[in-house]
């Protein structure tokens, strides 16, 4: 997984691209972000659609106002940090804090025939979504994004100790949920 | 993940191993690109009503003190009719005790008079 410093790299130079050309541009930031932004809006909204609702709104904001993130100094951070507020403003509008029993809403990669493995992920989405948010977001960023904890604390607007507190707590509880599927043998995708 | 100490990798390897597992639905591409144009326009036509509201305010600040410069102005020069005239004519004739042909004609030499003071005052505030 590319580390954080040269994704944000990537994310300024469509930036660019997208003051200097049409919004059509917008493209090129989607495809380099979507899946990165969804699964992230996914562990705060807890529903794929919500979550998908916030990249849309967040990207055709940025589509409007490119030079938002050709200004930042940390473009990926600051546009995790807007994604993260429009699904807070999704969840305070719709009221839909309950937390989601099972993943069927969760659009994945799955192929026809169920691969190996399948399982396992599915068990660290549903152990994630039964994390608080401030706990999974804090894991998302961490292990998905590799953020540091200096970099998460600029995205979730925290101190880097109090990140770092998070992060153990979750990892903790994660580790009780998964233990069985950790010990199995991991293939990465 | 360098500062942390990793007390649980196999938790950490398990979690990025399912970290493409889930993918954006097929429409949101698509429905982005569509939002992001349609924002562009009403960004576009805000600014455009935003530019059209400045000027109409910035058109009335500048007119409503030359609009009131133009009231007094209009009020100061302005001509007496023949009513007006022969009120002043009467009146004059009436506090001097003089024939009517006479306070007439001191009606119009009073006339004169306060438009040639006006013009003079018109010509220094030009100056």
């Amino acid at each position: 997984m590319e580390n954080c410093e040269s994704f944000s790299e990537r994310v300024k130079t469509h930036a660019i691209r997208l003051t200097e050309s049409s919004p059509a541009a917008i493209t090129g930031l989607y495809d380099l972000t979507a899946e990165r932004l969804v699964r992230y809006a996914t562990t705060i909204t807890r529903h794929q659609d919500d979550a998908e609702d916030a990249v849309q709104t967040t990207l055709a904001k940025i589509a409007g106002q490119p030079i938002l993130l050709q200004a930042s100094k940390q473009p990926w951070a600051y546009l995790l940090r807007m994604v993260r507020n429009e699904a807070l403003a999704i969840l305070r509008r719709r009221r839909r804090w309950y937390f989601v029993q099972n993943l069927t809403d969760l659009i994945t990669w799955r192929s026809t025939d169920r691969l190996e493995g399948e399982d396992r992920k599915e068990a660290v989405w549903q152990a994630l979504q039964e994390l608080p948010t401030l706990q999974s977001e804090v894991v998302v960023l961490k292990i998905w994004e590799e953020m540091t904890f200096q970099q998460i604390s600029q995205v979730l607007e925290i101190t880097p100790s109090t990140a770092a507190s998070r992060y153990r707590y979750a990892i903790e509880k994660l580790g009780q949920k998964l233990r069985p599927f950790a010990n199995e043998e991991v293939s990465h995708v | 993940m360098s500062d942390l100490p990793r007390s649980e990798p196999s938790i950490e390897e398990l979690i990025l191993s399912a970290a493409h597992h889930v993918r954006p639905s097929r429409d949101l591409r698509p429905s982005t690109i569509e939002a992001a144009r349609k924002h562009c326009q009403v960004r576009r036509s805000e600014r455009k009503l935003g530019g059209l509201t400045l000027a109409i305010i910035l058109l009335l600040l500048i007119s409503s003190p030359m609009a009131r410069y133009g009231e007094q102005l209009r009020a100061r020069y302005k001509k007496p009719n023949a009513v007006e005239i022969e009120r002043l004519a009467l009146e004059y004739s009436h506090d001097r005790q003089v024939g009517a042909h006479f306070g007439l004609s001191e009606a119009f030499n009073r006339l004169r008079q306060s438009q040639a003071v006006s013009f003079g005052q018109l010509m220094q505030e030009l100056h």
